[in-house]
This record gives structure tokens, sequence and C-alpha cells, in this order.
């Protein structure tokens, strides 16, 4: 039974069915709709509840199918298929690698007429001949070898391309074990900040913490402080975004500029700068005109759309801005000429318990008259949230990145090529018989054969030649 | 400005005039017309060279930030290789069969979307960019000639079936040529798109946090690396070979099409468009 098993879970129709399995779960992902694709839990349930399909590939766990139990059953088959086939293969990939094993053993001209036969007779004595076989193949860089007859040779080029096999397959261990690391030490947060504020490590501060680890849980002491946001924008398009940074980590203290594409990394730590939007500052006052309220609020404003706040001291009062960092008036629209922060206005919609009460355009130092309190614009900063992620499992992963390029050049491209060479003494002189094989691309070898025992045949002469000499 | 201009338009048409003659060539067994498309395709080659070094130089960055851009380097390497396989073995000018008017489309949909230089987005600048793109377009140039191979083999072997004499195809290389062909530039592939994907993923940590999102663009060119992984053991393991496997190839380019210019279009959800899009928070 345990034999049957093994031999199932080494063979390479397991290999094929779980990888085109495989193939397919990635391609229903593409096509399901997955829960995340739901901006809230009610939305989800509302479409979950249109059909029984819906409900069925929900029960499946197909919404969320990257960590369905069908994908991690076959990715488990996966594992345990590719566990099985490399150990399988480590005696045979060691005896082609001529690191373990007897070697070619030539009982007899057996290379005779064969398929790629060479034959190249000369009058060099066998021993002579051999001599400078070894010669011309080392300068070939072919490792070359005596076989168990005499005066029979194997010559070996890639000698330990078959490891790269070993490499490319244990390269998927290392990457399983850097992402399982990964996975449960991944402290992910997103954190947004106004230029001036501090962030001294309250979890309340973040917008959203997408992963929590399950292990490890306590997070380095950090603290920031956002000084200066720039971004830099040509023809439209934000060609930069600079945000200066003072950290404080485990107590060591640094000024960071932090741009897209280079966030800065302390231990296991990183800091990336990933959106950006502005935060007007609104002062409220009242009908004296005496201060009530105050505060930068950061809007999600600059790619055009439409943002909301309240007040804090007056919740019957709610409040939609549109933003134009270079205000003007496009035939009595307002409009922005570019998106530069050259002379930036909001458009204000006021509304209180539901009625639309004021809307109209306020200009940096202007306010708004909602009647029994006004609302003026009277600074604007700049803010970028940043992704702060905390994870271990970097090592093994990276590790098992170059090891999988490593193998794969060493197999495929840096192949193996044998060669079995025999000397056998006649009547009418020594004769050299070469055959050989190609792991793949057997035509192209048959030229290489070809030129080879050219190569050998000049090389033989001008041995002669440097004799007579 | 002008030069390349008329460079580009040179090259759309030089290629079209090869596809033309390319085809003729094929359907009527003529030889006279492959030899014409030939002799145009190496000058426009050069051309298409010096459009790809003059926008490098003019912009400053590697050409990737729009579709004409991602046509020019992308048809650069399809061409080139083509090149490449006329200069090792003239009877293997068929490939071309299938790669110039690959690029010709290619091209022509770059040009007709958005051909002006755009600044590069700050997400784009990153020494990532060139590892990344560099060997994506390696990757899409040798899956194409290998779907080339695998449409010249077909032709080649539909000929051979009808056991007529034909002194065209007979110019061809024989079957088992094409197809260590088509594997070898399958291979060359495979490699090229599992160095992008790996560079894409540490780009990919520094610029979204993560090194792997599940994005439409990385599934599936995570599953076009798998179906043409499943190409190679299929064809070292399991012993496919012939017109199978040639469909095969033909087939699978199709999946590289889709990972580089077909997900953008049809699917909004994806994190992987760059430069002619703002960042969040850039005003339309």
């Amino acid at each position: 039974m345990l034999r049957k098993i093994v031999k199932l879970f080494k063979g390479v129709k397991l290999t094929a069915a779980v990888i085109a399995l495989l193939i397919l779960i990635y391609f229903l992902g593409l096509i399901l709709p997955q829960k995340w694709m739901f901006d809230t839990r009610d939305l989800y349930e509302l479409w979950k509840e249109k059909s029984i399909f819906n409900q069925f590939i929900d029960f499946i766990g197909f919404t969320e199918i990257y960590l369905s139990p069908v994908t991690i059953v076959l990715l488990a088959l996966f594992f345990i298929n590719l566990l099985t086939v490399t150990l399988h293969r480590i005696p045979v990939i060691l005896k082609r690698a001529y690191l373990q094993g007897d070697m070619p053993n030539f009982s007899g001209p057996v290379l005779k007429g064969g398929k790629e036969v060479k034959i190249l007779a000369t009058d060099r004595a066998p021993s002579i001949l051999s001599g400078e076989l070894r010669e011309f193949f080392k300068k070939k860089r072919w490792w070359f070898h005596e076989g168990k007859r005499e005066h029979t040779y194997v010559a070996v080029k890639h000698r330990y391309s078959p490891i790269g096999f070993l490499f490319f397959h244990l390269s998927f261990f290392l990457c399983l074990i850097g992402g399982i690391v990964l996975t449960y030490t991944r402290f992910s947060g997103n954190l947004p900040l106004t230029e001036g504020q501090r962030f001294e490590g309250a979890m309340s501060q973040f917008r959203v913490i997408s992963s929590d680890p399950n292990i490890m849980k306590q997070l380095p002491a950090l603290s920031l402080h956002l000084e200066k946001v720039q971004p830099v924008y040509e023809n439209e398009v934000p060609t930069e975004l600079t945000a200066i940074l003072t950290i404080q980590y485990e107590g060591e203290l640094s000024k960071e500029i932090i741009r897209i594409n280079e966030p800065v990394n302390r231990g296991a730590m990183s800091i990336i700068a990933e959106s950006i939007g502005v935060s007007p500052l609104f002062i409220v006052r009242g009908p004296s005109g005496s201060q009530i309220d105050a505060a930068y609020v950061s809007l999600n404003v600059l790619g055009g759309e439409e943002d909301t706040f309240q007040f804090e001291t007056d919740k019957r009062f709610t409040f939609a801005v549109r933003f134009y960092p270079d205000f003007v008036r496009d035939r009595g629209a307002a409009a922005t000429k570019s998106i530069e922060m050259k002379n930036p206005a909001i458009l204000l919609t006021a509304g209180k318990d539901g009625k639309v009460i004021y809307q109209g355009v306020v200009k940096l130092g202007e306010y708004a008259d909602l009647g029994v309190y006004s609302i003026g614009f009277e600074d604007v900063r700049y803010w970028v949230e940043f992704l702060i992620i905390r994870e271990y499992g970097k090592i093994p992963l990276i590790a098992g990145f170059i090891l999988a390029a490593i193998g794969l050049i060493m197999r495929l491209v840096f192949f193996q090529k044998r060669l079995r060479i025999a000397i056998e003494e006649g009547k009418e002189g020594t004769v050299l018989y070469m055959d050989g094989k190609s792991e793949f691309f057997q035509y192209s070898f048959q030229e290489e054969l070809n030129a080879l025992a050219d190569g050998v045949e000049v090389y033989i002469e001008k041995s002669k030649h440097d004799e007579r000499e | 400005m002008m030069i390349e201009d008329i460079l580009t338009w040179t090259c759309v048409y030089a290629y079209t005039v090869s596809s033309i003659l390319l085809l003729s060539g094929f359907i009527f067994n003529k030889e006279k017309p492959l030899k014409l498309a030939s002799y145009i395709i190496g000058p426009a080659f050069v051309a298409h060279t010096v459009i790809f070094i003059m926008r490098w130089a003019r912009t400053g960055y590697f050409p990737a930030n729009s579709e004409f851009e991602n046509a020019i380097t992308g048809g650069w390497f399809a061409i080139g290789f083509t090149v490449y396989l006329f200069l090792k073995n003239r009877s293997l000018t068929g490939v071309a069969l299938f790669t110039v008017p690959a690029t010709l489309l290619f091209l022509g949909y770059g040009v007709m979307k958005a051909p002006d230089p755009l600044p590069l987005a700050a997400s784009l600048k990153s020494s990532w960019l060139v590892i990344h793109v560099l060997f994506a377009q390696l990757a899409f140039g040798s899956y194409a000639i290998a779907s080339g191979m695998g449409l010249l083999y077909l032709l080649k072997d539909n000929q051979l079936r009808k056991d007529e004499a034909s002194k065209f195809y007979e110019k061809l290389p024989r079957l088992e040529i094409i197809e260590e062909n088509m594997f070898r530039f399958v291979v060359y592939g495979f490699i090229a798109d599992a160095i992008m994907i790996v560079a894409g993923a540490i780009w990919a940590k520094d610029l979204w946090g993560n090194y792997w999102g599940w994005d439409p663009v990385e599934v599936w060119s995570l599953i076009s690396w798998l179906l043409y992984g499943l190409s190679i053991h299929l064809k070292v393991t399991l012993g496919w070979k012939g017109r199978r496997l040639a469909w095969l190839m033909i087939f699978l380019l199709s999946t590289v099409i889709i990972t580089y210019w077909g997900i953008d279009i049809v699917v909004e959800n994806t994190r992987h468009i760059f430069g002619v899009t703002s960042l969040p928070g850039l005003m339309e």
C-alpha cells in the first residue's frame, strides 16, 4: 500500500495533473468574484444572497480562492509530490553527475555501429592517444575520466548540470518556508500622517491593519514625525513623491527621505510611502467670530473625487469637499488648471439635518457662512499614507529565488553532454570510437560531435607535428 | 521627433509589406517572396533598433512606459530573434511568418494608442524596471519564436502528409530541427520568464509592500509560466513531440499576450497600470 502511494507521488503524471489543477484554480480566481473586491461585508452578503451559485462558491471557499481548502490541498499535494520526486531522484542525479556509482564499463567495442558514432583511425599508440585525448578535452573544459575497461573513457561537459534539478526543486521549499514565516510574522498597517504630525506607536492611529501576526506579536518601538511632503508632477503625471521623516526605531533617531520605490528599512521593518492626499485646515467660528473648532482634515480628493467629513462639536453638520489645487473658473464651473498647488480652493457643500445649507467655492483664507457658524479654509498640507510592515522570512525567500534561477540555468542552459570513447588496437593501427548523448537538442549535438571528432583529429595531427619539430 | 516618427512608420510599412510577402510565399509555395521579405526585414530591424535607442536616449528611461514603448521593445526582441535565426540558418526564414505580423499588430496598436513619450511615473522609477521588463520582453520574443516554429512545423508536416513534392517546403529545415529550435526558444523564454517574475516580486516589495499580491497580471504571468513549465515537463518526461507540441506552443503564446496586453484592457482591479494613468491622488 505504502509502496503504491510512494509510486503515485513520485510520478510525473501526478505533477502534471496537480500543476494543471492549480492553473485552473488560479484562472478561476480571475473570473470568480473575490471577497476583497467588495467594499463592505454587507455588500458581500447582498451579493451572496443573489443566487445559489454565489452561495455555493462561498461555501467551498472559492471567494477567497487562493486560501481555499481546495487550493491548500492541491498545494500540499504539489509539495509532497515535489519532495517525493526530489528524494527519489537524488541517487540518479548523483550518478549522472558522476559523484556516486560506477564509471561506464565498456565491455567490448559496443560503440561500433551506433547511431552517433565517430571513428578515427590513427597510427598513434593507445597510451599516447589517451594522453592527447585527455589534454584535448581538458582544454575544451570537458571532464575526462577513465572507464573500467582499459582505454575506455568518458568525457562530460557540464558534469554538475543534473544538480540544477535539485536546486530548482529545493528552491520551492525555501520559498515555501519563507512564505510561511512571512505570513505568520507579518504585521502590516496603513498609517496616514499629515505634514507636521507625529506617530508615537498608538495602534489607533492606523487607518487599517491588514495583517496581524499570529506569532511574534510584539512590534519594535517606532515613532515617526512627518516633516515635509513634496510631490512633483510633469505634464500631470506624478513623477516623484518625497516625504521627509524623522524616525526613531528602537531608540535610534534618524532623518530619512522616503520616495515611491525607495522605502526605509530597519531590521525586519519597512516603511513605504503608498499614497498622497491633502489635509485642508478648517476653522469653525461661532456668531461672535470666536474659534470653536479647528483641524487639519485628511481628505481623499486629489484625484478629483469628493470626500466628506463632520464637525466633532456638532454632528448635525456634514460637509462634502471637492478640491482644486490650481483653481480657475471654466465657463462658470469650478475647475483646475493643473495639479500643482498654485491656487488651492475647495467646492464646499454643507448640509444640516440632511438639507443642503451652503454650496460654493471657498478659496484659501476665505470663509463660508453657514448661518450660526462660519467655516474657514485657512491652510492646506499634504498627507501621506505609509504602509508599515514588519515581517521575517525574507532570507529563505530570496535564497529560494536565487536558487531557482541558478537551478534553471544549470539544468536547461548548461545541460549535460556525455561522450563515450574507446581506443582499440587493430591490425591496421589504432582506432578511436566516440559516441555521445546530449540531455537536450540531440540534433544540434550531432553537429557538435562532428566538430569534436574533427577537433581531435586536428589535435592529434598537431601533436605529431610538434613531436617532429 | 520627426525622425522617430518617420522611422516608426517606415517599420510599420516594412513589416506590412514583409507580412504580405511571407503570407504569399507560404500560400503559393513560392520562395521568391520569402527571399524578398528577408531583404526588407533586415533594414526594418535596423530602423526598429534606432527607434528603440532614440526613445531610450530621449526619455532617459528604458522604453516600457506606454503601449507604444512596450510594442517597440517587445517587437524588437521578436524581430531580433528572427533576424538572428536568418543569419544562423537561412532555411528558418519561415519563422518570420509568425513574428513579423505579430510585431506589426502590436506596433500598429501602440502607434494608435499614444506614441508620444510620457514622463516616467514615480512608481516606475526603479532599477528593477529594466530587469523586470527586459526579461519580460526577452521571454515574449522567445515564446513568439517558439510559436513561429510551431506554425512552421505544422505547415511542413501538412505538406509531408500530402505526399506531394514541393521544392518550397523541401528548403525548410527537417521537422526534427524545427522541433528542436522550438524547444530551445521555449527553454530560453521559460528562464527569462522566471527571472521576470522574481524581479517583479522583489520590486513589488519595495513598491507595494508585498512580494505577491494575487494581482490579475501576477496571476496570469504565473499561469503562463506554469503552462510553459508543464509543456517542458510534457516534452522531457512524458515524451510529447510533433504536431501536439507544435499546437501547444502556438496556443501558449496567447497566455503571454493576455498577461502583457490583455489584462490591463479587461480588468480594472490590477495594480499593474503605470504611467499612463495616475498614482492615487492625481487629478484626471
